[in-house]
């Protein structure tokens, strides 16, 4: 009865913020659902094995489970080939479409990048921790994080947004 | 001048700020685990009465809810799953089976007719561990994934509905599913046929060979794998799809 009091208690505690970060792996909110839910489940069948700070043990699951649905769903989306309008520099406006663009660019980085992006600078795990839920070294972290950084940096759509910037 | 990790927190957090709200998780969880507890018990249930008593003795250690002792759905007489020799239940999500195979060659295109019978439709791959199915629904490339079953659910599921790209009831599909070994993933550009390499390209893929290709240039190989369609009416929140926002 205690287990289930601790998981209930966690469910409660931990799910909403485990749903954003479902939602930035995978992008579409019934699938992050999806996702928090199976991963509560599997935690659920585990939970007298995981100890005190269940939090690694769930993200792992949350993280593999994820990867090994990649396109699961059906495809309703249909990619455009129209290039974004460009924004003057300094505009507010501007920032909230460079965002929009970073969020695209985000979602073209490989699920690996993208995990290890969500992790370190939405759940602002330091880089051991984001380590120990991937099951990884740290120096993967490490090297993972700065190709997705140096990816971003160089995309083409935010290459050409701030060029035109530059130039208004 | 922002860095782009200052705009990667901003954006992050900005980006799944709107979660919906409303449903009950807890009680959506303890559902899973309940119907999860009453397939291993329908899985058990072919291994013999006694197993089915064993795992009936075991159950009140697992989490149980207000409706637990409601009768399972599960009908365990027909088909089983070619991966775990369970049963395949007659229905999933409330729509009924609308056709099961089992197959025993991988590495090609195995073609699969059926015609939808409801809105909703879920295909199902079972396959061994340590493969993984592709599936093209009339000739367009469908889905990846790992299609091993594991526990309480099936290996390989995939869901339409209505907002995305949902198949019309009563029109014939043509599905076709190759399994291959898992580590194909990591040679092989699983992409739709005929995309030049010039995008491929851009979209990060540096493999050598896309899927058409593989399956052109490899042999077939003895794998045994089976499909469940189901079709109708979803019952359940996980066919609930998102409407998008912008």
């Amino acid at each position: 009865m205690r287990d289930r009091a601790e998981f209930t208690a966690y469910v409660e505690a931990r799910s909403p913020r485990m749903l954003r970060t479902a939602y930035l792996l995978c992008r579409d909110w019934a699938q992050a659902e999806d996702l928090v839910q199976t991963a509560l489940v599997r935690a659920w069948r585990a939970w007298r094995r995981i100890g005190d700070d269940p939090d690694p043990y769930v993200y792992r699951i949350l993280v593999n489970t994820h990867a090994s649905w990649w396109r699961r769903r059906w495809r309703g989306e249909v990619p455009t080939s129209a290039p974004p309008e460009a924004t003057a520099a300094g505009d507010a406006m501007g920032a909230a479409d460079n965002r929009a663009l970073l969020w695209e660019a985000l979602g073209r980085l490989p699920r690996g990048q993208r995990a290890v992006l969500v992790l370190r600078f939405f759940e602002d795990l330091s880089e051991p921790r984001v380590a120990e839920i991937l099951g990884c070294s740290v120096g993967t972290v490490k090297s993972q994080t700065s190709k997705a950084l140096a990816k971003m940096r160089v995309d083409p759509q935010i290459v050409a947004v701030t060029a035109e910037s530059r130039r208004v | 001048m922002p860095t782009i990790e200052e705009e990667l927190r901003q954006t992050l957090t900005e980006a799944s700020a709107n979660a919906p709200t409303g449903g009950d998780r807890l009680a959506e969880v303890r559902q899973r685990i309940r119907r999860g507890n009453r397939m291993r018990l329908a899985g058990g249930a072919l291994a013999g009465a006694s197993a089915l008593a064993l795992a009936g003795l075991l159950a009140p250690s697992t989490l149980t809810g207000p409706d637990a002792d409601h009768p399972t759905t599960v009908n365990v007489a027909a088909v089983t799953s070619a991966s775990s020799g369970r049963a395949l239940p007659d229905t999933y999500l409330g729509m009924p089976r609308v056709t099961a195979q089992r197959f025993s060659t991988g590495g090609k295109r195995t073609r699969i007719d059926f015609a939808p019978t409801g809105p909703n439709t879920a295909i199902t791959i079972q396959c061994p561990t340590g493969t993984i199915a592709v599936a093209w629904l009339n000739g367009r490339l469908l889905a990846y994934g790992d299609c091993h079953r594991r526990g309480d659910t099936f290996g390989w599921t995939t869901i339409s509905a209505p907002d995305a790209g949902a198949l019309p009831a009563g029109k014939t599909v043509a599905l076709e599913i190759a399994v291959l070994p898992a580590s194909t993933q990591r040679t092989v550009a699983i992409v739709p046929d005929g995309l030049p390499t010039e995008k491929l390209r851009k979209e990060g893929h540096t493999r050598k060979q896309t899927i058409t290709q593989y399956l052109a240039t490899n042999p077939t190989s003895q794998v045994t794998w089976s499909t469940a369609i189901y079709s109708g009416t979803c019952k359940s929140t996980d066919c609930t799809t998102t409407k998008r926002t912008k």
